[in-house]
């Protein structure tokens, strides 16, 4: 785990129509609430893409970036992942190589330092994965 | 009491100690997150590796309806314990005080928080809940919970504390005034390791430090100041060697508070408290040995003081090796042959003079 580089696994790159799913893993040991955290950027190609663009799903839930912070009650639990969904005008088909970086960034919610001060964790991950189909 | 199973008694790992083996799942936190496993999975890897017999778990890692469980994690969870003799020994707590971004958790929250938490733990048949709290009205507020349910709860004493650092001793001082023998600590053998561990050095090497900046590191390490003046000196090595602090991430921040140098001989002022142990290690040497952690030295004051309990081996290598980098298993294997020869080695000695 190394708490950090495995944000991005073999299989994380999704086909989705209009672009591309990025399924991610908590770069930390135990599960999280949704409000934990603090930020994610995504950039694929090279090209960073705009916060507002993206959408954060988990289970049946669709969040954007800004909307985390209130989402206290709900578990990323440590073995399910958490799929960026990234718009792309033109998305890459299954079976071709992407070059995609992910950072993620944690506030850890039982480690606090001072009030309303917890430690965090910046986790950035980045890879060429091949497109896969479905998760 | 509530109505609960009978405790299964587990056998000491050598006969003449008290001292029990088990691990926690913690220790395969890689292959876990990794969604290797299912929890019956995990179970049956460890049983069939012939580790056991104290299975730990840490709740916000395991249970996917943290901080409660339901019925068929409770049924499925006891079906595994009874299929493989296993002993539940110690259930991890965490207080997520900071869950919500607006504000910190109230004090009513902090309990109404725990005690799902405990109650969990009941139902699965532990007799323990490491605690990350030792607040005085908080723990005052939960032992009639403990009572109820027949808790012990351990704060854990980890690295960069040992069991005389100011924090520990306010709560040895909270733990004489209300005097209750639910109350105690899960002692972590981070706090008093010989040295730092390759695992970490090995990371480290692979972000860009070369041997000099190791051997500083090293040094540092070594010296008594506090962790905060210990990092901000090798920060400042850093910058003077032209290397950004940040290249390093996390990590060079954790080299001191994850990695304790206690003498282990203070484990002995806090025996009659110590509930639990988290039998931490990071690597086991071609020699049998660990390398950072003094297990001789460490199991020879357990054994002399007569303590009864369980050594939940906790590889942590994972914090800084990758999955597949080693394999946990056979590492927690090794390490129980070690602890098995340390107590060995101290009943042999009994009459040997404390201080010699």
């Amino acid at each position: 785990m190394a708490t950090g580089d495995t944000v991005l696994t073999d299989d994380s790159l999704i086909a989705r129509p209009g672009g591309l799913g990025i399924a991610l893993t908590v770069p930390w040991y135990r599960s999280l609430w949704l409000s934990s955290v603090t930020d994610i950027t995504v950039s694929v190609a090279g090209r960073e893409i705009a916060r507002d663009d993206l959408r954060v799903e988990l289970g049946e839930r669709t969040h954007r970036v800004d909307e985390l912070p209130d989402q206290w009650d709900v578990l990323w639990f440590v073995q399910d992942r958490l799929v960026v969904v990234v718009p792309l005008d033109e998305p890459p088909t299954e079976g071709r190589a992407v070059d995609v970086e992910v950072t993620v960034d944690l506030r850890l919610p039982y480690m606090q330092i001072a009030p309303r001060v917890y430690v965090t964790n910046h986790a950035s991950d980045r890879r060429s994965l091949t497109v896969g189909s479905t998760r | 009491m509530t109505a609960t199973a009978p405790t299964r008694v587990a056998e000491p790992a050598v006969p003449g100690s008290g001292i029990r083996l088990g691990l926690t799942l913690y220790s395969l936190t890689s292959e876990w997150a990794a969604g290797r496993y299912d929890l019956a999975g995990l179970l049956d890897v460890v049983h069939s590796a012939g580790i056991g017999p104290g299975v730990e778990i840490v709740a916000s890692q395991t249970i996917r309806t943290y901080p409660d469980v339901t019925d068929e994690f409770v049924r499925d969870w006891r079906d595994a314990v009874d299929r493989h003799g296993f002993v539940p020994s110690s259930f991890g707590c965490n207080l997520d005080m900071g869950r919500r971004r607006d504000r910190d958790m109230t004090e009513d929250e902090e309990y109404e928080f725990t005690v799902p938490q405990f109650r969990s733990a009941h139902a699965l048949g532990f007799p323990l809940v490491r605690i990350q709290s030792a607040k005085p009205s908080l723990i005052r507020r939960l032992l009639p919970v403990a009572e109820e349910l027949d808790l012990t709860m351990g704060w854990e004493l980890h690295a960069p504390l040992g069991p005389n650092s100011p924090k520990v001793l306010e709560i040895r001082e909270t733990y004489a005034e209300i005097d209750s023998p639910r109350l105690g600590f899960v002692a972590d053998f981070s706090a008093t390791m010989r040295a730092m561990s390759p695992t970490i050095l090995r990371k480290l090497a692979r972000t860009g430090l070369g041997a000099d900046e190791l051997r500083k590191l090293q040094e540092i390490w070594a010296t008594d100041a506090d962790i905060d003046a210990r990092h901000g000196e090798f920060v400042e090595y850093l910058h003077s060697r032209g290397i950004a602090p940040e290249s390093l991430g996390s990590f060079a921040r954790l080299a001191f508070t994850m990695h304790g140098h206690v003498d282990p001989a203070e484990w002995a002022d806090i025996m009659p408290l110590v509930k639990h142990v988290h039998a931490k290690f990071y690597d086991i040497d071609e020699h049998g040995d660990e390398p950072a952690i003094d297990y001789p030295a460490i199991v020879r004051e357990f054994v002399r003081a007569g303590w009864s309990g369980f050594f939940s081996s906790e590889w942590e290598g994972h914090a800084f090796a990758d999955l597949d980098e080693a394999d946990p298993v056979d590492l927690v294997r090794k390490q129980h042959d070690l602890i098995r020869r340390s107590i060995a080695t101290a009943l042999a000695a009994p009459s040997e003079d404390k201080d010699a």
